[in-house]
């Protein structure tokens, strides 16, 4: 508590909140641009806070890292582009929101989860840096393999849908995180694999092209073919108390809230997933534990809270082991780490003994942060959402434009070529009814698990038993093939539930 | 970065257009060298210290070569395109690269390249990466003899983001007569977490790498794997004070596409020189910890040069090389 005071007295002054401010709108801001995203953005600052002073520098950059995950949600439920690859599923359920009118409920339900998500991970990062810590050292290749068997498992299971379109989404998306350079060679051979000779896919396929390909471009095809008369919406409500979510809408919102801060933070320490898949995991355990599972893809509650609840915490929790041992956990924390580095401070156990003004500063404006950020973003719903009386004449080229913007600064060309064709192929995959949420897990996941598998047999000589070789590993292998063995049957349970 | 790129073009713009005015008025001077911007295609992505680094040569070179220098961000093919980009620009002297050593000793030996050797002119180095050998805190190896003799009996791994980093590891069982197993990592962290956890016995990195676990007492520094000490460490030994001949060098440099005019190319090279001994710079470089080291053209080229063989061999061994 003392050191929290400590904190708090290096953060109150008036030019460390003006940063802290700063860095949240900015997070906020390109949270809100699709394809604009933390890694640039962070990456083009960095060499401006050299003057500046360590801490101020550190509050800035980190309030831009953890306001993005609040901003993401925006476009995802207005428009169906995700703002973040973390705010993916959101398109699901919160567009569906949207469409039935309850744009701002949604916004609000967002933000609150959010705000509880970075608190309760700043409470976390505090007080239960130590034991968490070490979850992270005690993951290698071989608790990774049978991690993401695990993750993968149990996506498959809690998707709904007909199982063969399941596993040719997540089967797909495994192929498609195959393209570029073999995961182990961008270390050592680099052996391009189906790039058919293109010098661009070496890199593999952005994630960025992708996700707004699939969800973005497909969404403007959708609309496209749409008749105009068809495309009236239900107005969002005019007053403020519109905005709110209904008593019903707030009850089957705290579950979900609950579970996706516990759950997306223990996601989030460990490195690889982080928040995207905090936020599906979370998606795939509200729809199992929903009293109303039929309406899952059709705007339910607990598959919009559960979600962005989950990416909030998951980016908390990736700070824990940058900021607790100057292990960053994603590649924008790794770029924290490098902001770190060139003010003269490794963080980590002896940032905390020798610095602790830094360490417990940046705790503080967290806390502080996280308050302006509800603040921020609470009456920005208002204006957000009229975004949707904008004729779709209008709005189209401009989204589509957004898209472009984000796709190219990220990838380059090469990658606006893959958005349109994956914006195509993702129109036809939603006109059959695919799950394209899934098929981007998949792709996010698969490399991870390859690399995986090849590191851990490379460490143990060939020998399979590694495998099994710890309590950890063999837990979550069992967990995974629980999950398979019950995805494989027929999912009986649902139907019942429907039934009753 | 988009919306820096629009400033530095903007800021070019301007830049050139004021060398045209000047060149309209004195004809004589039109054929002289710079008469626009020159620009340096870094291959990876700002934020890295590669790419501070190119910056602050391009301020150096700025005020030398009284022409704007900018610089370029290429992205994408795991640095093959920057690379293959500068391969590629016209060799006019307005157009230069930092130096991608995977590019040249490693991406040729995979797959097929739009360049060689000969496609570039080299201007010069800057200075070079430090690398170590970090160990688990609790490891029973505290000395490189330690770890010779583990080697003898059992299977020794050791993580590394990236081939280069582990040249050492090789050297030194080539030295000792035994065998280090690399397990590539995707990036830098998963290289350390990997060792501090026991799930390979040494990690390969850099000093921003190591350093906070070090401090925090999850990792022993067990020997520099540079030519030189840690500045940090200083009772750190080297491997080569040690007795091995072996060490990962990574040198930073500059060159240039084959065929640039000798008179714009020796000024380059003079810009490049001088920048290798600017001071602010050096202190930028130390702040990143990474060794300031002037080479002149011919130097730097012989400091990757004389790694192909090692870096062939390694990639002969894992059975990578093409054929």
């Amino acid at each position: 508590m003392e050191n929290l005071l400590l904190g708090f007295s290096v953060v109150v002054t008036p030019a460390n909140l003006l940063y802290c401010l700063i860095g949240t709108f900015l997070g906020t801001a390109i949270g809100i641009l699709p394809g604009v995203g933390p890694l640039a953005t962070i990456a083009i600052l960095m060499p401006l806070t050299v003057h500046m002073d360590v801490t101020s520098a550190l509050i800035m950059l980190c309030g831009i890292y953890y306001g993005v995950a609040y901003g993401g949600t925006a476009t995802s439920v207005l428009l169906r582009i995700p703002g973040e690859a973390s705010s993916v599923v959101t398109c699901l359920d919160g567009y569906m929101m949207a469409r039935n009118g309850r744009a701002g409920a949604a916004l609000t339900i967002a933000a609150i989860g959010s705000f509880i998500a970075g608190t309760i991970g700043t409470i976390a990062i505090s007080y239960a840096s130590p034991p968490l810590a070490k979850l992270v050292f005690a993951f290698g290749p071989a608790q990774y393999t049978a991690l993401m068997l695990a993750a993968l498992a149990a996506v498959t299971y809690f998707s709904g849908g007909p199982l063969l379109k399941v596993l040719l989404m997540v089967g797909f998306g495994l192929t498609l995180g195959c393209v570029g350079a073999d995961p182990m060679t961008l270390t050592l051979t680099l052996t391009p694999r189906l790039t058919f000779g293109s010098l661009d896919m070496v890199g593999g396929i952005d994630l960025t092209a992708l996700a707004i390909g699939l969800f973005g471009f497909s969404e403007i095809l959708w609309m496209a073919r749409q008749p105009l008369a068809k495309l009236k919406l239900i107005p969002p409500p005019k007053t403020l108390l519109g905005f709110l979510p209904n008593r019903e809408e707030v009850r089957r919102s705290v579950m979900p809230v609950a579970r996706g801060t516990v759950l997306g933070f223990m996601v989030g320490v460990l490195p690889g997933g982080g928040a995207m898949l905090a936020s599906f995991l979370s998606y795939a355990v509200e729809r199992k534990f929903c009293r109303y599972p039929e309406q899952f893809g059709k705007g339910a509650v607990e598959g919009l809270a559960g979600p962005e609840t989950a990416n909030n915490a998951g980016t908390s929790g990736a700070l824990l082991p940058l900021l607790c041992m100057g292990l960053p956990a994603n590649a924008v924390s790794a770029l924290l780490l490098t902001a770190f580095m060139i003010h003269g401070v490794a963080p980590g156990p002896a940032m905390v003994e020798r610095q602790p003004e830094i360490f417990w500063g940046l705790i503080a404006s967290m806390y502080i942060g996280n308050v302006m950020l509800l603040v921020l973003n609470l009456p920005l719903i208002g204006l957000l959402v009229k975004i949707l009386e904008v004729p779709r004449a209008y709005l189209s080229p401009l989204i589509l434009l957004l898209c472009v913007i984000g796709v190219y600064s990220s990838g380059g060309a090469s990658a606006v070529t893959v958005a349109v064709a994956f914006g195509f192929l993702g129109y036809f995959l939603r006109r059959l009814d695919f799950d394209l949420g899934l098929l981007i897990l998949a792709y996010v996941l698969g490399p991870i698990l390859e690399r995986s598998v090849r590191q851990a047999l490379t460490i143990s000589g060939g020998e399979a038993k590694i495998f099994v070789a710890d309590p950890l590993s063999i837990g979550l292998l069992v967990a995974a093939a629980v999950f398979l063995a019950a995805g494989l049957m027929p999912n009986r349970k649902l139907s019942l539930r429907e039934d009753a | 970065m988009k919306r820096r790129n629009f400033l530095a073009t903007g800021g070019a713009f301007a830049a050139g257009l004021g060398a045209g005015i000047a060149t309209g008025s004195n004809p004589a001077r039109a054929q002289a060298w710079p008469a626009r911007e020159v620009t340096i295609i870094v291959a990876v992505g700002p934020g890295s210290s590669a790419d501070a680094i190119a910056r602050g040569v391009a301020k150096v070179m700025t005020k030398e070569i009284g022409a704007g220098v900018q610089v370029k961000n290429v992205l994408g093919g795991a640095g093959l395109t920057g690379f293959a980009e500068l391969a590629a620009s016209k060799p006019d002297g307005y157009t230069i690269g930092l130096v991608n050593v995977g590019g040249l000793l490693v991406f040729p030996h995979i797959m097929k390249v739009p360049y060689t050797w000969d496609s570039f002119a080299f201007l010069g180095g800057v200075a070079e990466n430090y690398y170590g050998i970090g160990i688990a805190e609790a490891s029973p190896i505290k000395t490189v003899e330690d770890l010779i003799a583990a080697a003898r009996t059992r299977r020794v791994t050791y993580s590394a983001s990236a081939i280069m980093n582990g040249v050492a590891m090789i050297q030194l069982g080539n030295a000792a007569g035994v065998k280090f197993q690399f397990v590539p990592s995707s990036t830098q962290p998963e290289a350390v977490a990997q060792a501090v956890g026991g799930h390979v016995d040494l990690v390969l990195q850099t000093p921003p790498d190591l350093v906070p676990l070090i401090e925090g007492k999850k990792l022993r520094l067990l020997a520099s794997a540079t030519g030189n000490r840690w500045p940090n460490y200083p009772e750190v030994k080297t491997l080569k004070e040690l007795g091995y001949d072996a060490a990962s060098v990574v040198p930073l440099g500059f060159a240039c596409p084959a065929g640039v005019p000798p008179e714009a190319r020796a000024k380059l090279e003079q810009a490049i020189a001088k920048a290798a001994g600017d001071a602010e710079l050096a202190a930028a470089m130390r702040n990143l910890t990474i060794m300031p080291r002037a080479m002149t053209a011919a130097q730097f080229y012989q400091a990757i040069k004389s790694q192909e063989a090692t870096v062939e061999g390694i990639l002969v061994a894992a059975s990578m090389k093409k054929t």
